[in-house]
């Protein structure tokens, strides 16, 4: 019991890394977007929650303002709908993690280090709740505004909570059958975008298991 | 003389008095009982640091169908905690300004702090592992952290020396600035707080339980689809006082009411009973006094045996109003005296030299218990010879029949004219006896004293399931004359601590220089750092920082000497809760290096052995240790007093008669062990202290068997009216819920009882029995 009395004082500091930086308003139009999304585009969400497995590749390209250039690393993942999100980065550095309801975690026997974040486990489950396009869990973080875009559709979050809005003043997701593009709009104007291709609901059989299994 | 005496004892009472009033110190730490416990004031007090700690802690988990209803109660919880006032260091949710400061606070020293793990990797100039740490942070998919804290700290070394802080906490994970884990479809979020209070006060556990039943129906009404559940020794303590105040009640009740209508059938009078109770209360005023002024405090186990030992003498006032029943008119107080003085005085002297055994042992609680009860018994003693026969007269005329009527029974039982009966009962009764010892188990964990009701039990167990959390028992306790020495010593302990991780022998550690690192220990991380500033740049600019983010992190190491976060700055500012560390008066310093999840203590405690100011303690262990050893110490006094009452009772009777006097209690005492075993009642020190009061009275009972000439109906009534007091004082604790007094009851029940069965074996062999006639008469 008594680690907690100590843990509140990790926890206190997480809260301050939280507030070191500065909101800025992402580059999604949230005026001219709608609050309530139109039918097509909650169809397509649907449909996106029905999907059981999903694998795919993704680039990340992080442009940081500390850094001379923007960091790109790249990837590939498994999405599960009841196991969560395999992701395994292959280049510049080779690393992969667990990401889901318990937070984000390093896979086991992978060479990935742990994620060194305070804020990794709300995150973490915020990331995979993207990934699954549950809308219900991310409403209680999220104000969230819809767009359409034709056969394509752009969802904006913006943090109802201002402790999240300490770290994120707001997500921009594009999609279509899948998702394309997160955009995550830190502080001070950082942005994270991560791009997914070859997405397909096409798995070997046992791949997904063998992935998320091997962690228990 | 019986002027003196009053005299005497009035000056008894007011230095009793006095010493009451200047407030007496009682000692509660049961290892003080043990010789060679720990003397080590340090120690001691880091002890009882951690038994503060320990029992100051309570948690509640609000438990809900959704996050936000568990959440939501948890806040509503901390509120009304803060509220009650009842408690201090509530923690529901994060406090951001606290973390500030904290961050603040240390970010001048940034450059002399290093996690355990990084100091390792400068140390040994492992550059590319740090590096790759910077790009998997930066690769991972989600931000850990943002580009301010980067632009501070480029290598991170800063961010890992803070999250060192947050250790994990089972299975609780931090959301929304709550703790809160899922676990079986249902989300659970902790509140804890320290009392603000003694878990031992009575006053404090009353408030306490308000507050709760006041949380609970506020919860049901606000949130119905939360549950409450909390743990804490306040809630055992609480319960505790709950079931004693019912026990005492009950049991107490029970035992007043029997002692009264003993005494209305059996002298048709209550006066005895007060004038009985007069020589054990002076007895108790002059062994406390004794045991004060020789000691200077009192141990809780002392007055509890002791005034049980002093119980004795309320046996004296009994053979003596037993004579003047039977004999009035005919006898005079006086003679009544002179009747039992003998075996009065033979059974005092015997306790007395008896006790001397414990003397011997060097534990001072059994000294205490010693001097208590030799003190004790003289002064009682005192007060029958002096006073009794002065008196003012008693209308006790007639006795009650049905008592010697049972009491004939006895003796004729074993007076009968069959020769081979009493052998034959004899063997019968060892036989079964050393069934009934073999059948017996010991028990020496402090665990099954604990009489928790079997809710707590369950919600207790319920919490470990959930949060992975479990109380801790098992910490160092890091000395040393200055605080840089015990955080140097307590790094080297740290060091192995770590290894000790890495193999799995635990989960985590908490010590102080995890916050305050010694001036060493910073100024050698300074000196890696600074070292290493070179290869540190080239690999800063690979990860592709921009220049003045590199060059404000060569600025930091441009000094040849770093700055220092002293102790006593670090001290003051209260980064911590103040659990952990102690300054003793003498200017010595400790602190408390607490261990979780321990999976091989052996180890761990193997790599720590030999060094210098580092000591281990496991309270659990520590007490069930001492509890253990002075349960034998018991056990090998008893068998020594037994030794030295045969030889004065050989001095008196000869060996053949002494061994038939001895024998009646040694063999009670046996059985009672023996129905222990019978019934699965395993064996505590609390039966070993039991037999000593079998001992004490026993002996008693057949020492005026032995010295009674002639009228013998007589003594065994007295003896009769002992047992029945001694089993409605001692005997009725049998039906209690609290592990330590059923073993004390139980013990004394059987073998008083036996005792009296067999005390008649005591009597002289040329005796004729008296007849029933004697006493129609």
């Amino acid at each position: 019991m008594r680690k907690i009395l100590l843990q509140r004082l990790g926890a206190a500091l997480i809260y301050f890394m939280a507030g070191a930086a500065a909101a800025e308003a992402p580059a999604f139009d949230y005026a001219t977007a709608a609050k309530e999304p139109a039918p097509e585009i909650l169809s397509s969400i649907r449909k996106m929650q029905d999907v059981e497995l999903l694998r795919g590749e993704f680039k990340q390209r992080k442009n940081l303002k500390i850094l001379k250039q923007p960091f790109l690393s790249n990837g590939w993942f498994i999405f599960s709908r009841n196991d969560g999100l395999y992701w395994e980065i292959t280049e510049p550095l080779p690393g992969a993690y667990l990401i889901g309801k318990k937070g984000i975690r390093p896979a086991a026997g992978s060479s990935g280090t742990s994620v060194d974040s305070p804020f990794a486990d709300g995150v973490g489950r915020m990331f995979s709740s993207i990934m699954g396009a549950r809308l219900e869990e991310l409403e209680s973080y999220f104000d969230i505004y819809y767009r359409s875009l034709g056969s394509r559709w752009q969802l904006g979050l913006k943090p109802r909570n201002s402790r999240i809005a300490t770290f994120m003043s707001g997500i921009e997701i594009t999609g279509g059958r899948y998702i394309d593009t997160i955009r995550i709009v830190e502080g001070g104007g950082d942005t994270t975008e991560i791009t997914f291709t070859a997405v397909t609901e096409e798995l070997p059989d046992g791949l997904a298991s063998r992935y998320f299994n091997a962690q228990q | 003389m019986f002027y003196g005496w009053s005299i005497l004892v009035a000056a008894l009472l007011a230095v009793a008095a006095c010493f009451v009033l200047r407030g007496i110190q009682v000692d509660t730490n049961i290892l003080n009982l043990l010789p060679g416990a720990e003397r080590d004031p340090l120690i001691v007090a880091a002890i009882e640091k951690h038994s503060g700690n320990f029992s100051r802690n309570v948690a509640f988990l609000i438990s809900a169908p959704t996050e936000t209803d568990s959440q939501q109660a948890a806040l509503r919880a901390g509120q009304l905690a803060r509220e009650s006032g009842l408690f201090t260091e509530i923690m529901d949710r994060v406090n951001e300004s606290q973390g500030a400061g904290l961050y603040r606070f240390y970010l001048p020293y940034r450059a002399s702090l290093l996690s355990a793990q990084d100091s390792r990797l400068l140390a040994q100039h492992e550059y590319g592992r740090l590096e790759n740490k910077v790009l998997n942070a930066i690769a991972a998919p989600v931000p850990g952290f943002n580009a301010s804290m980067l632009e501070q700290d480029p290598l991170l070394l800063y961010t890992r020396f803070l999250s060192g802080f947050a250790p994990q906490a089972g299975r609780l994970k931090l959301h929304n600035g709550m703790l809160t884990a899922e676990h079986d479809k249902f989300y659970h979020t902790l509140v804890s707080a320290m009392i603000e209070g003694d878990a031992f006060a009575l006053d404090y556990q009353e408030k306490f339980q308000q507050f709760y039943g006041n949380l609970a129906a506020t919860l049901r009404n606000e949130y119905p689809a939360a549950t409450l559940t909390s743990v804490g020794m306040i809630h055992n303590t609480t319960a505790g006082t709950v079931r004693a105040k019912r026990e005492i009640s009950a049991i107490s009740g029970v035992s007043m009411v029997g002692l009264v209508l003993l005494f209305v059938f059996g002298f048709r009078s209550l006066k005895p009973l007060v004038y009985a109770l007069i020589p054990m209360n002076v007895g108790i005023a002059a062994a406390f006094v004794a045991c004060i002024a020789a000691f200077g405090s009192i141990h809780i186990m002392t007055l509890v045996f002791g005034t049980s030992l002093i119980g004795v003498c309320m046996d004296y006032a009994l053979h003596f109003f037993s004579e003047l029943a039977y004999h009035r008119p005919t006898l005079s107080p006086r003679h009544c005296l002179d009747r039992i003085l003998p075996g009065m005085t033979l059974g005092m002297i015997t306790s007395v030299v008896g006790y001397t055994a414990f003397y011997t042992t060097g534990s001072p609680g059994l000294q205490q218990m010693a001097l208590f009860s030799s003190t004790g018994l003289i002064a009682a003693y005192c007060c029958v010879v002096f006073w009794f026969p002065r008196l003012p007269a008693l209308k006790t005329t007639g006795a009650d029949n049905t008592s010697a009527v049972l009491s004939q029974k006895i003796l004729a039982f074993w007076d009968h004219g069959n020769k081979s009966r009493t052998p034959l009962a004899l063997a019968a009764i060892t036989l079964v006896t050393a069934v009934g010892i073999g059948l017996a188990d010991v028990d020496d964990n402090i665990r099954s004293l604990d009489n928790s009701p079997s809710r707590l039990h369950t919600d207790s167990l319920r919490f470990q399931d959930i949060t992975g959390i479990s109380p801790s028992s098992q910490f160092f306790v890091v000395t040393g004359d200055a605080p840089e020495a015990v955080l140097e010593r307590e790094e080297k302990l740290a060091d192995s601590l770590n290894t000790a991780i890495a193999s799995g022998y635990l989960r985590e550690f908490r010590a102080t220089s995890n916050y305050i690192p010694s001036a060493a220990r910073q100024r050698a991380n300074y000196q890696a750092a600074r070292a290493g500033i070179e290869t540190v740049a080239a690999a800063l600019s690979r990860i592709g920082y921009q220049p003045e983010v590199i060059a404000r992190y060569r600025a930091l190491y441009a000094k040849p000497e770093p700055e220092i976060l002293d102790f006593e700055r670090w001290h003051e500012a209260k980064i911590v809760p103040d659990l952990q560390w102690l300054e003793s008066a003498s200017g010595k310093y400790a602190s408390l290096v607490y261990l979780a999840g321990v999976e091989n203590i052996e180890p761990v405690l193997a790599a720590a052995r030999g060094m210098e100011g580092v000591r281990y303690i496991d309270q659990v262990e520590g007490i069930s240790n001492a509890l253990m050893k002075y349960r034998q110490l018991t056990n090998k006094m008893v068998l020594a007093a037994y030794a030295l009452i045969l030889l004065i009772l050989t001095w008196r009777y000869g060996f053949k008669r002494a061994a038939s006097v001895l024998l009646p209690p040694l063999l009670a005492a046996a059985s009672a062990f023996a129905l222990c075993g019978f019934i699965g009642q395993p064996l505590t020190l609390f039966n070993s202290l039991a037999i000593l009061l079998v001992l004490g009275l026993g002996i008693d009972y057949t020492i005026f068997m032995a010295e009674t000439r002639g009228d013998r109906t007589v003594t065994m009534v007295g003896i009769l009216y002992s047992t029945v007091t001694t089993v409605l004082a001692f005997g009725l604790l049998a039906f209690s819920g609290t592990p330590a007094l059923k073993s004390i009851g139980i013990t004394v029940f059987c073998g008083i009882t036996m005792t009296l069965l067999l005390a008649p074996l005591a009597k002289p062999d040329n005796d004729n029995a008296p007849t029933m006639n004697q006493y129609r008469a």
